[in-house]
């Protein structure tokens, strides 16, 4: 894993998908290319209500990542100062193996270039001082960015308040 | 060359405050503007798209003037001069031989919108209509009948809510970055929400309580929710007696309105119904009944927010907190607002609106913004009078006036059509002559006068200069103004100019604007005193029984006409809506939009679905009297199987607009053209369409 | 820089445009705008109205600008465009980029070898598929002579044809002849549609290919055109020269017959100066002259001998003779004396006119000969004799009979300052030829009686005419001049070159165009999309063996002796192309198959120009994976990866390099890569793959699977 955590808050995701717009306006991507993506699951009928979940997909940034393994050309690359992985588009040549190796769906193919695209955190906005695109754009906040060890303790302020709560009006 | 300026979206009409980041001319980034309350940097999906949309290369690029046929997509380029030229003769012309009032502009109300009014005041013509009535012209209406204030003048306190109720209000799709942010919270803090359509939506799965109510029901659901209120005394007794006028009245009229009565009507089970009149009643005043827009919309509308409207001055959630609330403008805060053109003086006009709203035979509609459907009717019928141009300034009347072949009829037999538009909307497409306008990010624009709880000002600026050769519309219309001899209406010859004009007097100038994007007269919310409530209706109360609609001669409480249900089973009750992908007619060909979403799908029933043996993502062809297309099918059990469902604005016709040229069905061709014709909204979901599989 | 100015233009405007200095949106607009015509420009894919909307884009950004830099960097790109107008107009008229800049615009090396610049790999596309009145269409935009050529052209395309590089060339130029015949049989061999008569008139002076070409071509553009020719018969050099078993008469006669058929008169046994004149043809009206009257003068042995036995021939008076129907042999024992095509054609006609024995004296050694060398060969076949290193001294004999020809034998020797080995007479080494007639075919030189008239016009030091060869103007206004006239004696694939660009420059000048400056580029008419085969049968299609007439006949009559290929493999030969005009050789895909992905899979080495390998097309089945990577940084095209029925196809020009099975997304049947790609991807990331999803699935999927497992595995107490 990197040293950060993108924690996505389901219960207020609307999945109005503006973090996948945000994510291309900012890397300037064609038609095709979705580094991040909202995936809706449901609707379902749970209790009696209809419920959807909005699952947010970038990339996880893996401990060891298979994209970055199964680099030919050894453009797949980890960061080593905070484990972004990352694609360094001079050395990519569009095999696509990337794609193939992940199991998560990261890597994206850019039929403009020929070459991959993935979620690299905007690491250029990180090194700036600025949080990732999708995160600082989000509609309704649901998106929160930080260092794994303070971002753990989000999740679990959340769980136990779902776990309490009786009646809950989300996933 | 990099900067950052503060503005306004223009992506949909919402107008949230941005911040734009500009680097070598270019802009780089728009972000929401981190300074205002509820918008903390956020941006939705379509304010996300502004970039794509200002770098598009399929949008209006110069000012064109027709070749060929109508609507033939032949097209040549013409400089400024000669398009304003050639609009001003023709305008000339018809003004000489048919008289101003012959010239109608339509216009989606924006930040000029007082300089398109003036224009049409100066030239002599009553024939201003907006797009408003479209969209909550019964609304307003219902506002008018019981506090005397217009829809625009009441606002909705989301952050303090207790418990919301929304009629198909589908609140986190046809979505708002403020009020999607403000009511998240309220919901965080534990407010519930109450969901009523006849289709699943995002909002229904965030829901507490969600009702799949048998399409255009929603008036008996609220008389039964009143029955219980009123006879279980769950109302706030003491708000009601110090500010109802008629609370009787209506005590009488729905007594035989219960429950039981709405279960059937409704299908939703009379337990429920009551459930939710007893817990609701236990968080005033903090609740809201939300009265519009869309939902529910048939012939009756008018009754339908009457009724919603009543369920909040029975909880007491009139100027409340969390409730309803009543806007303030900078009087209020001791200050002034800023000047508008239509404040000079004009000459008297004689004529009656086309669509005769004010007048006795249509009396309650507001006259200010119109009744855009009657406009084909209108110009078909001679009815007041010949009709012989239309200035569309960023409204499609193909798109948005139900039954487009009528409309079509309609525009055949003007002289002149001009459209004023960023995009090749489908009317700019039709028109004699298309002037294309700058894009919000290359337009400084008129003051935008906020009031609310905080009356505020908030100001469009230039971020980049104009990309294509396009002018601001205030300009565009001030130009062809001068060629018409009424120049001196538009003092000023820049957007800059304009904005000092309107700012004189306010005690701020546009260097006021630069820290944060806006201007404010106060600091503190502002509520209104509830033991000294200025209702502007003739009693000084909140009129149930109404003296509006009474010396008009309507009812305040009509007897409640049962909902014809599809008398065949292929027949279906046509229901329309919004996606958080697009702004009605105008966002479709925006790339990054279209990727998104670049059509609209037909939502039918399971059941009926097998039933009819359509299959799920299979073309169906949709067919009413006035029309009929084809559309891919979405098979759901999320849907009534009374209705099916589509979404609006899809099926353009536009040539130069590739990506979303004949994408979809566009539903005004099927939609009939009925409406309120007390409350002036047009009936969107009173069409029944047959549905076959093809 | 880059050499051509598309190219640069293209680079400006990029550098341009991501340099952020054109702060103004406009201007900035407007340069994307002109940046994306002027790719479309550089890629073949411009119309007309391309340069209209260029100009008045630049017009609008001059307008517009409103710095000083703005305004200057409209004025670059004015003169950008206006500077180079012509070359971007060729550009988007003959999709032609000459000097390879524009990569997808690049003529294949052959077309650029072919004096007359014909469209090669379009054409022989054509002929493998069988579409040979295609292809004839195709051939006579540049070369109203398929036929012709395709039996006696001296073929400079063959010598470029990157096919040699793997084995033999392509046998480009009798595929012409081939598909001629087809067509002509077919009946449809045809003249495109002319032009309207727009009432000018040219005159052409003789009617050899060069002639005729202009003829042609002048006529299709819709001048009245009259040739004078001194002959009785039409053809030229190719008439006269050329002996008829190597080109029928009635070849000439049928594609000369359709020239006619566009309305050009031909005027036969008429002198231009002595059976008509300037003046007369003044006065006829005519508005341009075009001098094309070939090199027909023989050049002097200069020895001994010479001018005093009738025996004495000069090589072309008398090939010029049997053509014309003097069939009589000239004697005995002929010595032909010289060794190019000429000196072969006379030696070989001696010997079917019945000579006894006919040999070839010739200065240098065998390599050095001028001659075809398949003309060479087939003349050894014929039993002619040659006598290599032999510089003639006399001519020896008594009462005006020849008996013998004296020679000194001679050695090559290297002088200074010459690359070419000059002979030498070695002391000593005389010796005698025996022969009762000798023929003299040391060269020709232009025969410039009647040319007086021309007065302006000026003249070389070689007796040629001078021209500019951009245009083939004289000094004299509206006086045109091509072929041997003004080469010198050369092939009739240059004649026809010179004359189908003098067509061209006639025109310009009647209709008031100035004239090129530089000499037109070969135009590309259309790109063809290549034939389809299997690598195996690309390396295994083999040169078919020319079938002969048999040397007795050969050595006794004039049957033609090239018997032609059977129509099989006719249709294999032109499909070894390997389509040069698509695949420029540039070798990326090889670098990042090898170089980037360590897979190896492209044996391509006949790309390599300075350092061909062995190339084998089958090879690549042996290691590709079907990645792609080659496809997606080929430039051209030219290597693509398809999926179509199940497999995933990669093709070089048309050429199956590789086919494996298409895999499927398990859950909603997307395709996936194939089977070795995605053991390539598993070996890659060894045994960390161990995957819990166990199905084989699409990108969408995976991340509609992963999002249902995260609402799933989400904390309970979640209603």
């Amino acid at each position: 894993m990197s040293k950060y955590y993108l924690f996505q808050d389901t219960r207020t995701c609307i999945g109005c998908h503006a973090c996948e717009i945000q994510c291309k306006s900012n890397k300037n991507l064609p038609r095709g290319a979705k580094p991040c993506q909202i995936i809706q699951v449901g609707p379902k009928m749970i209790n009696g209500l209809p419920k959807m979940s909005f699952i947010f997909m970038p990339c996880y940034h893996c401990e060891d990542p298979w994209c970055v393994s199964t680099c030919p050309t050894g453009a797949m690359q980890k960061r080593s100062s905070d484990g972004i992985v990352f694609v360094d588009k001079e050395l990519c040549v569009g095999c696509k193996t990337c794609i193939s190796a992940c199991p998560w769906g990261a890597p994206q193919w850019n039929p403009e270039t020929g070459k991959v695209e993935k979620c690299d955190y905007c690491k250029d906005r990180l090194d700036a001082g600025l949080k990732p695109a999708c995160v600082t754009l989000c509609t309704t906040g649901c998106l929160t960015f930080g260092l794994a060890e303070d971002m753990t303790q989000t999740r679990r302020v959340r769980h136990a308040e779902a776990s309490a709560s009786f009646e809950n009006s989300s996933f | 060359m990099d900067k950052e300026v503060f503005s306004l979206c223009f992506m949909c009409s919402v107008r949230c405050p941005i911040k734009v980041k500009v680097k070598d001319g270019h802009v780089d980034w728009i972000e929401g503007n981190p300074h205002v309350a509820g918008i903390d940097g956020s941006l939705c999906p379509r304010g996300s798209a502004g970039i794509s949309m200002l770098y598009d290369d399929q949008r209006v690029q110069s000012p064109l003037i027709r070749v060929g046929e109508r609507g033939s997509g032949n097209w040549r380029k013409a400089s400024w001069e000669e398009a304003i030229d050639y609009v001003a003769d023709r305008l000339k012309d018809i003004k000489d031989k048919t008289g101003a009032h012959s010239i109608a502009l339509c216009e989606r109300a924006q930040l000029a919108t007082h300089v398109s009014k003036a224009f049409l005041k100066a030239l002599g013509s009553p024939n201003y209509f907006s797009h408003d009535a479209l969209c909550k012209g019964s609304v307003n209406t219902a506002c008018r009948s019981l506090f005397g204030y217009t829809d625009a003048e009441v606002g909705i306190h989301y952050g303090e809510t207790k418990h919301i109720v929304l009629y198909g209000r589908n609140i986190f799709e046809s979505l708002a970055v403020k009020e999607v942010k403000t009511l998240m919270a309220a919901l965080e803090k534990g407010a519930r929400l109450t969901y009523i359509d006849p289709r699943v939506t995002v909002t229904a799965s965030k829901a507490h309580r969600y009702w799949m109510i048998r399409p255009g029901t929603d008036l008996a659901l609220n008389y039964a929710l009143i029955h219980v209120i009123l006879k279980e005394r769950l109302y706030d007794a003491g708000f009601v007696s110090k500010w109802v006028h008629g609370v009787n009245e209506l005590r009488d009229f729905v007594e035989h309105y219960t429950p039981e009565w709405a279960e059937k009507e409704t299908g939703i089970p009379a337990g429920e119904i009551i459930a939710l009149a007893r817990e609701i009643s236990k968080d005033r005043p903090s609740v809201i009944f939300h009265y519009g827009y869309r939902g529910a919309s048939h012939q009756n509308e008018i009754y339908m927010r009457r009724s919603i409207l009543m369920l909040n001055a029975l909880m007491g959630s009139v100027e409340a907190k969390g409730g309803i609330f009543f806007k303030k403008g900078p009087g209020e805060a001791g200050g002034k607002a800023a000047r508008k053109l239509v404040s000079q003086e004009f000459p008297k006009i004689d004529m009656p609106r086309f669509d005769k709203a004010g007048t006795k035979d249509f009396p309650l509609p507001d006259p200010n913004h119109g009744v855009a459907q009657v406009f084909p009717y209108a110009v078909l019928n001679e009815d007041p009078y010949p009709i012989k141009a239309l200035i569309a300034y960023r409204m499609d009347p193909l798109m948005s006036i139900a039954d487009t072949a009528q409309t079509k009829k309609a525009l055949d037999k003007l002289d002149l059509i001009v459209t004023i538009d960023i995009n090749y909307s489908d009317i700019a497409w039709y028109s004699d002559v298309i002037l294309p306008e700058s894009t919000y990010l290359e337009r400084t624009d008129c003051i935008q006068q906020m009031n609310g709880l905080k009356p505020q000002m908030f100001l469009r600026k230039k971020a980049v200069e104009p990309r294509y050769d396009t002018l601001e519309g205030a300009i565009i219309l001030k130009r062809i103004g001068e060629k018409l001899g009424i120049g001196h209406y538009f003092p000023y010859e820049t957007m800059e100019d304009l904005v000092n004009w309107q700012l004189e007097g306010t005690g701020f100038t546009q260097t006021d604007f630069e820290k944060k994007g806006f201007v404010a007269y106060g600091s503190d919310q502002i509520f209104w005193d509830r033991e000294n409530l200025p209702f502007k209706t003739p009693s000084k109360k909140i009129e149930f029984k109404s003296s509006l609609l009474e010396n008009a001669g309507f009812e305040s409480f009509p007897e409640y006409q049962p909902v014809k249900a599809p008398e065949d089973n292929d027949r279906f009750r046509l229901v329309v809506g919004r996606s958080a992908i697009h702004t009605h007619v105008s966002t479709q060909n925006v790339p990054y939009l279209n990727e998104l979403e670049s059509e609209n799908k037909l939502w039918i029933n399971t059941k009926k679905a097998g039933q009819l043996g359509i299959k799920n993502n299979a073309l169906v062809e949709v067919a009413s009297s006035c029309g009929k297309g084809r559309i891919k099918a979405f098979v759901t059990d999320f849907i009534h199987p009374e209705a099916v469902f589509m979404l609006h604005g899809f099926g353009h016709e536009a040539g130069r607009a590739k990506r979303s040229f004949n994408k979809g069905l566009s539903d005004a061709l099927i939609q009939e053209n009925v409406y309120d014709k007390i409350g002036g909204s047009p009936a969107y979901h009173d069409t029944f369409v047959s549905v076959k599989p093809l | 820089m880059a050499i051509c100015p598309v190219r640069n233009t293209l680079i400006y405007l990029s550098d341009l445009i991501l340099s952020g200095s054109l702060t103004d949106p406009k201007a900035r607009r407007i340069c994307e705008q002109i940046l994306h015509l002027t790719e479309e420009i550089s890629e073949g894919a411009a119309g007309k109205d391309h340069l209209l909307a260029i100009d008045s884009l630049i017009r609008e950004y001059l307008t517009a600008a409103d710095s000083k830099k703005n305004l200057e960097t409209g004025k670059t790109l004015e003169e950008m465009f206006s500077g180079h107008r012509e070359v971007f107009e060729s550009h988007i008229q003959t999709r032609n980029c000459p000097s390879h800049d524009c990569g997808k615009l690049a003529p294949s090396p052959c077309q650029m070898a072919c004096p007359a610049g014909i469209d090669i790999p379009t054409y022989l596309t054509l002929i493998a598929r069988g579409e040979d009145a295609k292809a004839i269409e195709v051939i006579r935009r540049d070369n109203p002579f398929p036929w012709v050529c395709g039996l006696i052209c001296t073929r400079p395309c063959e010598m470029m044809c990157v096919r040699s590089r793997i084995d033999t060339p392509v046998s480009i130029k009798f595929l012409k002849a081939f598909a001629a015949e087809r067509a002509m049989s077919e009946g449809a061999y045809k003249n495109p549609k002319k032009k309207e008569w727009n009432g000018k008139k040219v005159c052409v002076i003789g009617a050899g290919p060069g002639g005729l070409t202009a003829a042609y071509y002048l006529s299709l553009l819709g001048y009245g055109v009259k040739i004078i020719e001194a002959l009785p018969v039409s053809g030229g050099m190719i008439m006269v020269g050329i002996p008829r078993y190597r080109l029928p008469r009635e070849v000439i006669d049928r594609e000369v017959a359709l020239i006619e058929d566009l309305g050009v008169e031909i005027s036969y046994n008429t002198r231009f100066g002595r059976d008509i004149t300037y003046e007369d043809l003044k006065n006829e009206g005519v508005d341009a002259f075009f001098i094309a009257i070939g090199a027909h003068k023989a050049l002097d042995l200069g020895i001994k001998g010479e001018k005093i036995f009738p025996k004495v021939l000069e090589a072309i008076g008398f090939l010029k003779d049997v053509a014309l129907g003097n069939h009589h042999a000239p004697g005995k024992q002929v010595v032909v004396i010289g060794g190019g095509n000429v000196a072969i054609d006379a030696a070989r006609t001696a010997l079917r006119l019945g000579a006894e024995k006919v040999s070839i004296a010739y200065r240098r050694s065998k390599n050095q000969m001028p001659a075809d060398s398949e003309e060479v060969e087939q003349a050894m076949e014929e039993g002619i004799e040659f006598s290599f290193l032999t510089i003639p001294k006399e001519i020896l004999g008594k009462d005006g009979t020849i008996t013998g020809l004296d020679c000194i034998k001679a050695e090559l020797i290297q002088k200074e300052g010459s690359d070419r080995l000059m002979p030498v007479p070695i002391p000593g080494g005389d010796f005698i030829i025996e022969a009762d007639v000798v023929i003299s075919a040391i060269g020709q030189y232009v025969d410039d009686t009647g040319m007086e008239a021309f007065s302006q016009m000026n003249w070389t030091r070689r007796g040629t005419i001078e021209v500019n060869h951009a245009s083939m103007e004289t000094a004299m206004p509206g006086v045109f001049a091509a072929g041997d006239a003004v080469s010198g004696p050369a092939t009739v694939i240059e004649a026809i070159g010179s004359g189908k660009r003098a067509a061209e420059a006639i025109d310009r000048y009647l209709s008031h165009i100035p004239q090129p400056r530089t000499p037109k580029i070969p135009v590309r008419h259309h790109m063809e999309p290549p034939v389809e085969m299997t690598a195996t049968r690309k390396m295994t299609l083999k040169h078919p063996t020319m079938p002969m007439l048999n040397v007795d006949r050969r050595r006794t009559t004039f049957q033609q002796v090239e018997l032609g290929y059977d129509e099989e493999g006719v249709r294999k030969e032109a499909g070894r192309c390997l389509r040069c005009d698509i695949c420029r050789r540039c070798g990326k895909c090889i670098e990042v198959c090898r170089d980037k992905m360590g897979i190896d899979a492209l044996q391509f080495g006949y790309m390599d120009f300075d350092h061909p390998t062995e190339t084998d097309f089958r090879a690549t089945e042996k290691k590709c994976i079907t990645c792609g990577a080659c496809a997606a940084n080929c430039e051209n095209k030219a290597m693509v990866l398809e999926e179509k029925d199940g497999r995933r196809n990669l093709k070089l020009c048309g050429t199956l390099l590789n086919s494996q099975a298409i895999q499927y997304c398990e859950a909603c049947g997307a395709f996936l890569p194939s089977a070795e790609y995605l053991d390539f991807v598993a070996r890659k990331t060894g045994d960390k793959a161990k995957r819990a999803e166990t199905r084989l699935l699409c990108n969408d999927c995976l991340r509609l699977l992963s999002a249902k497992t995260n609402v799933e595995t989400r904390p309970a107490g979640l209603k």
